[in-house]
């Protein structure tokens, strides 16, 4: 097997992979925040902080792009549904469908898109011991929260959506190849991916719970020790200003 | 005082399926034992009790004379499984992440985790890949480091879940090399298997499961003539030549 997703994590050395972890889930949750209430120009500055990130990790922009196509599909899908759907001053006479409508169905869509970008800069950047122990470390405090717990939990999903996203395309090849597209009704399609890749799915994630309990699997891990640097409360700070700067602009 | 006592073990499964019925065993340390059986003859099922993977319905598993059901942790850093599906064992990013999730399970300091990774990777040829992602490995690569994951654990036992499968030559060669490193060093191997061609000749003694039964157990050489009978070929050099011949001749 080749390249498993951009999504996934790529070991290497670039400043994002090397930025504390607990100040990566810092800067994701301020930039989301943000990104809820930016106007368009906040938007501008968001992405262009997204893309420096992606820049600055060295992550295959064809390559993310097609991992993301289906999600790209889904976002135009709902822009358009929102231009047919939201009343206002026609955007081309003959079609029924509203300026306003298509403005804020791509306002909505770039929205999805800055905060699906941050999520990859952190799962791509960040190893799974990292991001647990970062999430335990903030969660900690709070009480009744099992910490350890929520952040293996939490550490387990982001590592494996990328080979969900795997098993999701080689079911569609499988699929593909037994001539699914003679079938019309793209519901019933839909229902025989989705049903495959959810047992496919299930039945893995069985496999990993045994194999986990197998090598001793505790909560009270040796997990690698967090150091944060003057560096990381550069970047943090970077990203607090643009946050600010994209909400009230 | 065996190694491995199994005294009586019965495993049915919810749907009531008879896994495994009154199987007794006594296995000593440094020994290298092969469990051959059909498809659904047991030999997963046994495997998986041997670190309490799964609870008898009747009987009892020791290892150095402790219950598994009363210790299930202290069976799991004595007995180091090597499952069938590799890709489901393999949790880390890297491979030296991934060999050091089962020495952070035991909590042991950082020092000793890295002694522990380099070692491992080390004895199974991996040291070179050990920033690689572990999807890029080839499968008996991959083998390996499920092997070193386990090794990194140390556990007197190593059982292997058809450790062949879906392998090529030279990864066939290559694993079983590493099995006889380890045999050498002092660990005892319990292999299952439905293909004894590969490994019989290495082995000191072979157990034959059908239907959840123990049906022969003995020296390899002397279960041959019987064994075509529960549904496993001979090894084609038995067949051809009388004597069983190494792989790695």
């Amino acid at each position: 097997m080749a390249e498993l997703s951009a999504i996934a994590f790529r070991p290497g050395s670039s400043r994002l992979h090397r930025l504390d972890p607990r100040f990566k889930i810092v800067i994701l949750a301020l930039t989301g925040a943000a990104t809820a209430s930016a106007a368009p120009v906040g938007l501008a500055i968001l992405s262009a902080l997204m893309l420096a990130g992606l820049r600055a990790a060295r992550l295959p922009p064809r390559r993310l792009l097609a991992d993301l196509r289906p999600l790209l599909i889904m976002l135009a899908a709902v822009a358009a549904l929102r231009a047919f759907t939201i009343p206002g001053p026609p955007l081309w006479p003959p079609l029924p469908a509203s300026r306003p409508g298509l403005v804020q169905g791509a306002i909505f869509a770039w929205r999805v898109l800055v905060v699906v970008f941050g999520g990859i800069l952190l799962s791509a950047t960040t190893r799974t011991w990292a991001l647990r122990a970062a999430v335990a470390w903030l969660l900690t405090p709070v009480p009744g929260v099992p910490a350890r717990r929520v952040a293996t939990m939490v550490g387990m999903v982001v590592r494996f959506i990328p080979e969900v996203l795997h098993q999701a395309a080689l079911v569609r090849e499988a699929q593909q190849a037994r001539g699914i597209a003679a079938c019309r009704n793209p519901l019933r399609r839909l229902y025989l991916w989705i049903a495959v890749l959810m047992r496919r799915t299930l039945l893995k994630s069985d496999h990993l719970a045994l194999a986990m309990i197998s090598r001793g699997y505790s909560e009270n891990r040796a997990d690698q020790p967090l150091a944060a640097g003057p560096g990381d409360a550069a970047v943090l700070a970077l990203a607090a200003a643009a946050s600010l700067a994209a909400v009230l602009c | 005082m065996p190694l491995i006592d199994i005294r009586h073990l019965t495993h049915r499964f919810a749907d009531g399926t008879l896994a495994l019925d009154d199987i007794d065993l006594a296995v000593e340390a440094g020994a290298f034992v092969l469990i051959a059986g059909a498809n659904g003859s047991g030999k997963t099922t046994l495997l998986r009790h041997l670190n309490g993977l799964l609870r008898p319905t009747a009987g009892s598993v020791h290892i150095d004379g402790v219950p598994v059901t009363r210790d299930p942790q202290r069976a799991r850093r004595r007995v180091g499984l090597v499952f069938q599906d590799v890709d489901t064992q393999i949790v880390g990013e890297t491979v030296a992440d991934d060999a050091a999730f089962g020495p952070e399970n035991l909590g042991l300091p950082r020092p000793d985790i890295e002694a522990r990774v380099t070692a491992a990777l080390e004895a199974m040829d991996l040291a070179a890949a050990a920033d690689m992602p572990p999807h890029l490995l080839s499968g008996g690569q991959k083998r390996r480091l499920a092997i070193a994951g386990v090794l990194a654990m140390d556990p007197a036992v190593i059982a292997f879940d058809e450790p062949f499968s879906n392998l090529d030559y030279p990864g066939v060669r290559s694993v079983l090399r590493r099995m006889i490193d380890l045999r050498a060093a002092g660990k005892t191997l319990i292999v299952t298997t439905h293909d004894l061609d590969k490994v019989a000749a290495h082995a000191d003694r072979l157990l034959v499961l059908a239907h959840g039964r123990l049906v022969l157990d003995g020296p390899p050489g002397a279960c041959m003539d019987d064994i075509e009978r529960y549904g496993i070929r001979q090894p084609c050099s038995y067949r051809f030549g009388g004597r069983l011949e190494s792989w790695l001749n």
